[in-house]
């Protein structure tokens, strides 16, 4: 597809951007939206992170992005422009050169991304020579630059290694060069360090937050750790039940949280002073066939009021946050204790 | 007095290689542990650092290829199956996957009466005691009769903690008990734990990777690296800091939710390569990675002795981490010895 018409002033400094995206799964019990109505912008080197429990929505979101939903599921309606593109509109065959060159992604088990038959420098020059008309010769020497991106000692040698040689960590690495081979605008990293040592984490998440600032690169950090949202996340985007329920910087998110679930989520976090009881959230995510018909997280809120039997949309605040919540729109911020008995979400059953 | 301690205790595996004898993996070596009555022992590590087996070995489940294990005094017979050892001791262990503990054929309620059955109590009386049970872990009754298929992971996990303590256990060893869970369904599971240990005098040891869920639960720390406790606790102080080099660069490895105090930190990133537990290294089994290490790491193995009033500590150059790491050039170089 070609841009005919003046690009979208809207879009100015912005790589990616989702506007109300619909992915649906059909199952026996009725349509799930498991991602409903979601948008969002990402500019160049900006780190933007997705939060939520599981069920929420955050990793078909990520695999919507690259054309990757599982059938039976499918993108109902929306649009997701790159670089003013929309990729809905492409073909299987023109998707896949946009994972292989613009958007690239990393999973959570480097393990299973990789052929355990082949070697990584095979498979790394092989993703070279897919997508660009280059000699092997070209490639293998990409290839062993990528590696000494992402900190591989030795990556010329590294290269005749099968992926079972490596370490969970190091494959990590070699998993990010080459998502990086083909230099992509956006990279995608659904939960890339959960299935690592925390001192390895560290390590990983140091090398993500250099590559966005070093060489501009876009990226959705797909995460359920708060704790590295703040340590390399510019934006958060908190999902709940398919839906966004706030976004904002990351300082405002953890400073003045505007939406219920956040408060909740922080909350939930253990305090090492104190050892104090945590403020638990009560009960657990809806089942997304039997949706509440009006806010989504009321059945479990604190600050839950009579206006929330309507589904909220999500406002702008006048703090620059926007938050789907009626409480926070009345009050233009979310009030320090709920209305009703403060801490009423305090006990709890799961 | 001690409820359980272990001295000298070591597991060790034998690799083999087409039926031929391969290396020896030493999960555990040489550990001493005391786990006094009415506390909760944390013992935190990263995958393959033994913590998982130690945690077997206390319950009676595996049996210590050398060593002793002693229960309130007296020596635990070696010759019993492993399985009678914590069923006679009165000792349970909850695992990280609760959907997997629990038989997705059978109702939860018979489940958690397993427990029961073994002692041979009658069918009323179980049904009511497993009621009970049901309303201590905050579980509603018509669970009762539902598969665990039907459950949310919260559901399943405060199941196989509702079957754990059925036969009113004297210990309870969790291993990563709530690494599985959502954070919200986590901080609900952590409370639950905290509030039968206060109501029923029962004792944990809660295993996991996560050093803030270990905080949070324990009134003592062990820090396990290659088979060993490289710091122990012995008393309840949360606001003393650990101080060997390898707890330092744990609890500095994990990002704090507050994007203020991230931005002002330095963290340590570990450069060097993780030694196996085949192939241990010479010397302190750390100074292959550690950002402090000297010539003296790598030849002499630390014993844990004592480095503050508040704890023990198997390092050479204990609390001396601050100044030494300054001089490498605080962050930029983390290369060993």
């Amino acid at each position: 597809m070609e841009v005919t018409e003046a690009p979208d002033p809207r879009l100015e400094g912005t790589i990616l951007a989702v506007r109300d995206l619909v992915t649906v799964y059909p199952t026996r019990l009725g349509v799930v939206p498991a991602v409903d109505g979601v948008g969002f912008e990402l500019g160049a080197g900006e780190v933007l992170g997705i939060v939520g429990d599981s069920g929420s929505g955050k990793t078909t979101l990520a695999r919507s992005l690259l054309g990757l939903v599982a059938a039976p599921g499918r993108i109902e309606s929306g649009e997701i422009l790159l670089h003013g593109r929309n990729l809905l509109d492409f073909t299987p065959e023109e998707m896949r050169r946009v994972r292989g060159t613009e958007i690239a992604m990393i999973f959570q088990n480097p393990i299973r991304s990789f052929h355990p038959g082949f070697t990584i420098g095979w498979q790394l020059t092989e993703a070279v020579t897919r997508h660009q008309r280059v000699s092997r010769r070209e490639a293998t020497d990409r290839a062993i630059e990528a590696l000494t991106w992402v900190g591989m000692p030795e990556p010329a040698v590294r290269m005749r290694d099968h992926p079972h040689q490596f370490s969970g960590g190091m494959l990590q690495r070699v998993m990010i060069a080459m998502s990086l081979l083909n230099e992509p605008a956006v990279l995608v990293a659904d939960e890339p360090t959960t299935a690592l040592d925390v001192t390895i984490q560290a390590q990983i998440l140091e090398l993500v937050q250099r590559l966005a600032v070093d060489r501009g690169l876009g990226v959705i950090l797909v995460t359920h750790n708060l704790g590295m949202v703040a340590s390399i996340c510019d934006r958060v985007m908190v999902m709940y039940a398919g839906q966004v329920v706030e976004e904002a910087s990351v300082d405002d998110v953890f400073a003045r949280p505007a939406h219920p679930y956040t408060v909740g989520l922080l909350d939930s976090q253990p305090d090492r002073a104190t050892g104090a009881r945590l403020e638990a959230m009560a009960g657990g995510s809806p089942t997304m066939t039997a949706l509440p018909p009006g806010c989504r997280f009321e059945p479990r809120c604190a600050y839950a009021e009579a206006a929330c039997s309507q589904p909220p949309d999500l406002w702008a605040l006048s703090s620059g946050q926007t938050a789907r919540c009626w409480v926070s729109k009345r009050h233009g911020e979310l009030p320090a204790h709920p209305d009703g008995e403060p801490g009423t979400a305090g006990s709890g059953t799961g | 007095m001690a409820l359980l301690r272990l001295e000298g205790v070591s597991v060790h595996f034998r690799l083999r290689r087409r039926g031929r004898a391969g290396g020896i993996v030493r999960a555990v070596d040489g550990v001493d542990l005391t786990i006094n009555e009415g506390e909760v022992l944390g013992i935190v590590g990263e995958s393959g650092c033994g913590k998982t087996t130690l945690g077997r070995v206390i319950v009676g489940l595996q049996r210590p290829t050398s060593g002793d294990v002693v229960v309130r005094g007296e020596k635990r017979s070696l010759r019993q199956r492993p399985g009678a050892n914590a069923r006679a001791d009165g000792f349970q262990m909850v695992y990280q996957d609760a959907a997997g503990s629990l038989n997705p054929w059978k109702r939860i309620g018979w489940s958690i009466a397993e427990p029961l059955r073994n002692e041979g109590m009658r069918k009323p009386e179980m049904r009511e005691r497993v009621l009970e049970l049901l309303d201590q872990v905050g579980l509603p009754d018509s669970l009762i009769d539902q598969y665990p298929g039907q459950l949310s992971g919260g559901q399943q996990q405060r199941a196989a903690i509702a079957r754990a303590l059925a036969g009113r256990p004297r210990l309870i060893v969790l291993d990563e008990a709530v690494s599985s869970l959502d954070m919200s369904t986590q901080a609900q599971v952590l409370n639950l734990l905290k509030d039968l240990a206060e109501r029923h005098a029962v004792n944990y040891v809660f295993i996991s990777h996560d050093i803030a869920a270990v905080d949070f639960m324990s009134d003592r720390v062990a820090v396990m690296y290659l088979g060993k406790i490289v710091e122990l606790e012995d008393s309840h102080d949360r606001t003393s800091p650990l101080v060997h080099p390898y707890s330092i660069t744990l609890r500095s490895a994990v990002p704090v939710p507050d994007p203020v105090v991230e931005r002002r930190r330095n963290r340590i990133v570990l450069t060097g390569p993780v030694a196996s537990a085949t192939e241990l290294p010479s010397g302190c089994r750390f100074h292959t990675r550690c950002p402090i290490a000297q010539p003296l790491c790598s030849d002499a193995e630390p014993e844990l002795v004592r480095a503050s009033p508040t704890s023990r500590v198997a390092c050479h150059f204990a609390g001396e981490f601050d100044s030494r790491y300054a001089a490498t050039g605080a962050g930029t170089s983390g290369a060993s010895a």
